[in-house]
């Protein structure tokens, strides 16, 4: 895949915009753990921004209800590209225990194409932090053709 | 005498870079510091020890498309970085930075630090009110209501230093201060209320209510992206690291220090060295204090240190009569 100059800043220094779409908050918790002393995603040049237009990545938990589809449209929609999405946690991948309820439309990728996962329910902030080294370092595509990794492109 | 507006031009554009560049140092300074405090361990990867850091995100915004909403105004939107960047850069070059005459001078020139001031205060306001939310609205309001407040403090306390330097002329304040001491000796509760204000002035905790997170998404910078937000982020370290030098050279007596007069070179490593140390207390007050929950404080904060300095003036006054 050919990257443009641009996405290659973007994962020197990616700036995260926190949504939750309707999880239970355990993945939540675990997100703010990898801004914490032991993980500190500071170390790759990662802030947790106010406003997604100054993000460049949609960090997403929890599974998509009818309510919020539209609320994480229209916040994918105002950020600037190129951006990137990544869903934290079984539910923002595929619904988790969630899917299937009356209010519940799935993972995120019912609303927006092409979504880094990272499944677990939460997922360790390890986890959190890896993938984001591994994007920091360009080798999350390798990861996706081994199959069997813990990181997915579902 | 033929050669002395090339000197200044070429001085001009040497000055200009460097504080572009140190503009960008001081920021991971104060990332890293704060971290420490915190016991993390701030920007690592990027560079040595991550201090390409804040220039990367410079560079990646620039390269970023800009995600302008509907109903923007684009005059305001556009002219709101030129103006922060031009002003802020000719005013450092009214500093004594590279040596102690500084490039630009004439008399009087401390009344440009208040031009500057304005202009920068200016410029957020129009990129804040470029496109009026109920964010930007309130964010900008809050910012009018704590920039107008601590800025007269902080200006405040340079007009103590007019009363006893005798002249409004920056040059002129440094060598008051090579020939007698420093001034933050003769006016030490001055520095501490300048020091203090200057926290409210660059909006840092625990005065960061203008862009409170969560509680008004990023205040008035809400609604900027890509390279506008670039230039606004830029001009706010340059307004660090311009105020920080402005207290260098008028409480702590510019780059002058052992030997400095005798060996020229030493002179901006002095500065540079008396405006780290400053950027650091700056960064431990940041990092130790948690954000002040309601806008009265703030705003209430004015009044103790507004009479603080008030008694620096009486003690000054004082102290100036017994020498007559
Ligand atoms: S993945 Fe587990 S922890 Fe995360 S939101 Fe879903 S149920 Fe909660």
């Amino acid at each position: 895949m050919e990257e443009s100059n641009s996405i290659k800043l973007i994962r020197k220094s990616p700036w995260l915009f926190h949504f939750n779409s309707g999880g239970c908050n355990g993945c939540d918790i675990e997100v703010v753990a990898a801004l914490t002393p032991k993980y500190d995603v500071e170390r790759l040049g990662a802030v947790l921004t106010a406003s997604p237009k100054h993000a460049d990545i949609l960090i997403i938990t929890g599974p998509v209800t009818r309510q919020t589809a539209g609320s994480l449209k229209m916040i994918y929609e105002q950020m600037a590209d190129p951006k990137i999405a990544i869903a934290i946690g079984t539910c923002a991948c595929s619904g988790g225990v969630f899917r299937g309820g009356y209010n519940v439309l799935g993972g995120a990728e019912k609303v927006i194409k092409n979504v880094i996962c990272i499944p677990g329910c939460p997922p360790n902030p390890r986890q959190i932090f890896a993938a984001l080294k591994k994007l920091y370092e360009n080798k999350l595509e390798e990861e996706k053709n081994d199959g069997g990794s813990k990181l997915t492109k579902e | 005498m033929s050669s002395a507006p090339l000197l200044t031009s070429i001085l001009t554009i040497v000055a200009g870079i460097i504080f572009f560049f140190l503009s960008f140092l001081f920021e991971w300074v104060e990332r890293k510091a704060v971290a420490r405090i915190q016991k993390r361990v701030g920007p690592y990867f990027t560079g040595p020890g991550g201090i390409f850091q804040p220039f990367v995100d410079f560079l990646k915004l620039l390269s970023k498309t800009e995600a302008i909403s509907k109903g923007t105004e684009l005059l305001f939107y556009r002219a709101s970085p030129i103006i922060g960047v031009t002003l802020l850069t000719y005013g450092f070059l009214h500093l004594p930075f590279l040596s102690q005459s500084p490039v630009l001078n004439f008399n009087g020139d401390l009344l440009v630090i208040f031009i500057v001031f304005a202009f920068t205060c200016l410029s957020y306001l129009m990129a804040g009110l470029s496109l009026r939310t109920p964010f930007t609205v309130v964010g900008t309001g809050r910012l009018i209501v704590q920039y107008s407040l601590y800025e007269l403090i902080f200006l405040s306390s340079f007009a103590l230093i007019f009363f006893q330097a005798g002249s409004a002329t920056i040059s002129d304040i440094v060598r008051y201060q090579m020939i007698n001491r420093p001034l933050v000796l003769y006016q030490p509760i001055g520095f501490i209320v300048a020091v203090f204000s200057l926290l409210a002035k660059l909006e840092k905790p625990p005065f960061d209510l203008p862009h409170a997170k969560q509680e008004v998404a990023a205040g008035w910078m809400s609604e900027l992206s890509g390279r506008t937000l670039a230039y606004m982020r830029l001009i706010g370290n340059m307004d660090y690291l311009f105020s920080i030098s402005l207290i260098v050279t008028l409480f702590l007596g510019g780059g002058s220090g052992p030997f400095a007069s005798q060996i020229i070179v030493l002179w901006p490593i002095y500065f540079l060295i008396k405006a780290l140390a400053i950027a650091l207390v700056l960064s431990y007050i940041e990092g130790v204090a948690v954000r002040v929950r309601s806008i009265l404080l703030p705003m209430r904060l004015g009044i103790p240190l507004t009479s603080l300095l008030v008694v620096q003036a009486v003690i000054l006054a004082i102290w100036r009569m017994g020498l007559w």
